[in-house]
């Protein structure tokens, strides 16, 4: 399109950066959240906080309670349940009443047979793992297109990254702090960048291939044909989703734990990690049996599904070779097997992605700043206010969002919302707040200070609100709450930190300037490269 | 006589990069969609499961994608993006319909 690739690619690059940095960074940071979503989750659910069971009956243990709270709600078209793990101590049950948008999670303790009382929150999986792929944009699934659309632009910006460096591997060990801002900004986005770039490429492509059925819904049309019916055809073999409509008859639920038994002799060394009852309590209720994958890096769709009321098999699928490829690549992305090394090492090339998208924005943003300020153009300080917004506006809101959780009682109402609705609407009135806040002061010192006092102050509340100050949650073996707060002990350091550093910096600055201390001639960029910006 | 030319008002260099941005991305999904429906047709007629060939297409549906994005912004000619981007998909998509 330009003269050269390279220069092409040069546009392309800065310019599908400016447009997708804002979203690409949310995305990212609240992917690197969902790392350690159920960790979050015993953080923001203190009731949550118990010992894990060591054995479990379906039929004993949790069936009566289920029915009992279902028992007033006649419209349920599903339940299900996930077995406790290490990570979710208690049994997560889920119900979804015929033509609700979504379904309803409580968490049931094992042990005591009742359902923990209602912790009012979304928290980390039902608010920060859905805002990494959806941003929680319902209507006409606008929230997955734009995060699709954002994930294949990432993909172009790593392209056309890699194109327009001429000494990428030179780059790897390239990082100039002492130099200009401008210097050390693109230093810091290329070796993050460089670094991270096979991480950031398989996490953008299998973020993309986990949702083949969203993102191409008419995949199947050649070979199955257009109908419904062909589409229903094509789920059951491709998935082994196995369906039959409702009998209008009342019906009793078999033995689950039959169901379960039978199901793990036909998976050797396998266990059952779900079960979903469908129709319940009709005549043609079916009971889904799906195998675990928490040694596995495949999720796997192995399942068996039983009539719900004679306990016979009527369907069983085994995942077959190219799905298990598509569900291979799903399971890099979820990381939903059991490894806490390789947890952490997520967790850290998440950062690390973070950090190069930021980099990237202030960069655009510090080439800029001189020939924008000359030529009277408004672009470099709209872009400074989205990048401080989007950047350290996102982590203030989440941080204000913890702090909500542990300040708000349970069961309070109010402008028309639920305990968790309010939750995340201080999220994004917080987050709508840091973004006016840039606009009247667009300089990235306050923002980072309050992020550092923020973090301070939700650890300090979970100590003070529940009782598991750090200590005392690793002495419990609370290794999900220890590690939340350890982390934020940590950030608001690092925060403060940095903080202190950029207000020494910006008094520096103000004092009266070397000459020549701060030209074009300290930055060691050759003239050229600033003419060739657009 | 002195001839003043301004160009049409269609060659102005935002409305071409418009177009492109319009044409690679929307154009650009269309043509991978009707490619991932067409491949999983084809493979599936050269023996492979259905279901199998649907989501080997659908994977690879991405790779196509990003190819005619990349493909996009590196050609001279905007005519071929057009052609590329919103003529082929139009009837790769009509025997699909019908």
């Amino acid at each position: 399109m330009k003269d050269s690739l390279r220069a092409s690619y040069g546009w392309l690059h800065t310019w599908a950066g400016v447009v997708l940095g804002g979203v690409l960074f949310a995305i990212f940071w609240m992917g690197t959240l969902s790392v350690f979503d159920r960790e979050i989750d015993r953080w923001m659910m203190p009731d949550t906080r118990i010992e894990q069971p060591a054995a479990l009956s379906w039929d004993k243990q949790v069936v009566g309670p289920v029915q009992s709270l279902l028992a007033d709600k006649p419209n349920v078209a599903q339940w299900g349940a996930t077995v406790p793990s290490e990570r979710v101590p208690t049994m997560r049950v889920f119900y979804r009443e015929a033509n609700a948008t979504s379904s309803i999670t409580r968490h049931l303790d094992t042990a005591k047979g009742e359902f923990v009382p209602d912790q009012g929150t979304l928290a980390g999986t039902g608010f920060i793992f859905p805002f990494h792929f959806m941003l929680h944009i319902k209507w006409e699934r606008v929230g997955y297109w734009i995060v699709g659309a954002a994930a294949m632009g990432m993909l172009v910006l790593m392209v056309s990254g890699v194109i327009i460096h001429r000494k990428i591997f030179a780059e790897f060990f390239t990082f100039r702090p002492r130099k200009q801002l401008r210097r050390s900004t693109l230093d810091l986005h290329n070796v993050s960048g460089v670094l991270g770039l096979p991480f950031h490429f398989v996490m953008a492509l299998s973020g993309l291939i986990i949702f083949i059925g969203i993102y191409y819904p008419q995949a199947h049309v050649g070979a199955y044909g257009a109908s419904p019916k062909a589409q229903e055809q094509y789920n059951l073999e491709a998935r082994g989703a196995y369906k039959r409509p409702k009998a209008n008859a009342p019906g009793e639920l078999a033995s689950i734990d039959a169901m379960v038994r039978e199901a793990e002799a036909q998976w050797p060394g396998g266990q059952a990690f779900f079960v979903r009852v469908w129709h319940p309590g009709d005549a043609n209720a079916y009971v889904e049996v799906r195998r675990s994958y928490k040694h596995d890096v495949t999720m796997h769709l192995d399942r068996v599904t039983f009539d719900g009321t004679t306990g016979a098999v009527l369907h069983r699928f085994s995942t077959p070779p190219v799905g298990g490829v598509q569900r291979f690549i799903s399971g890099i992305h979820f990381i939903q097997f059991e490894h806490w090394t390789l947890r952490w090492l997520y967790f850290a090339a998440g950062v690390l992605g973070c950090i190069m998208i930021a980099t990237g924005m202030m960069f655009w943003v510090e080439s800029r700043r001189k020939a924008h300020l000359a030529r009277q153009l408004p672009g470099v300080r709209f872009v400074e206010v989205l990048t401080i917004g989007s950047v350290s506006g996102i982590i203030i809101a989440t941080l204000a969002f913890f702090i909500a959780n542990k300040l708000m009682p349970l069961g309070i109402e109010g402008v028309g919302l639920q305990r968790d609705g309010l939750e995340m609407a201080v999220f994004y009135a917080v987050w709508l707040i840091t973004f006016g806040w840039a606009w009247a002061s667009p300089r990235w010192q306050p923002q980072v200070r309050a992020i550092g006092v923020l973090c301070l102050v939700a650890a300090l509340l979970n100590g003070v609100t529940t009782g598991d100050w750090l200590h005392l949650a690793i002495a419990r073996g609370q290794w999900g709450v220890a590690g939340m707060d350890a982390m934020l002990l940590a950030a608001g350091a690092l925060a403060l930190g940095v903080a202190m550093k950029l207000a020494a910096r910006s008094k520096a600055s103000e004092e009266p300037s070397i000459p020549g201390g701060r030209g074009i001639a300290a930055t060691g960029l050759p003239q050229t490269v600033h003419q060739r910006l657009p | 006589m002195v001839l003043v030319m301004t160009p049409p008002v269609f060659f102005r260099p935002w409305l071409l990069v418009s177009l492109r941005v319009f044409a690679a991305v929307f154009g650009g999904y269309w043509l991978s969609a009707a490619a991932v429906a067409w491949g999983g047709r084809a493979l599936a007629f050269v023996g492979m499961d259905r279901a199998e060939a649907v989501v080997l297409a659908a994977m690879l549906g991405f790779v196509v994608y990003l190819l005619v994005l990349l493909w996009a912004f590196a050609v001279q000619r905007l005519r071929w993006v057009l052609l590329a981007c919103a003529v082929a998909p139009l009837v790769l998509w009509w025997p699909l319909k019908a």
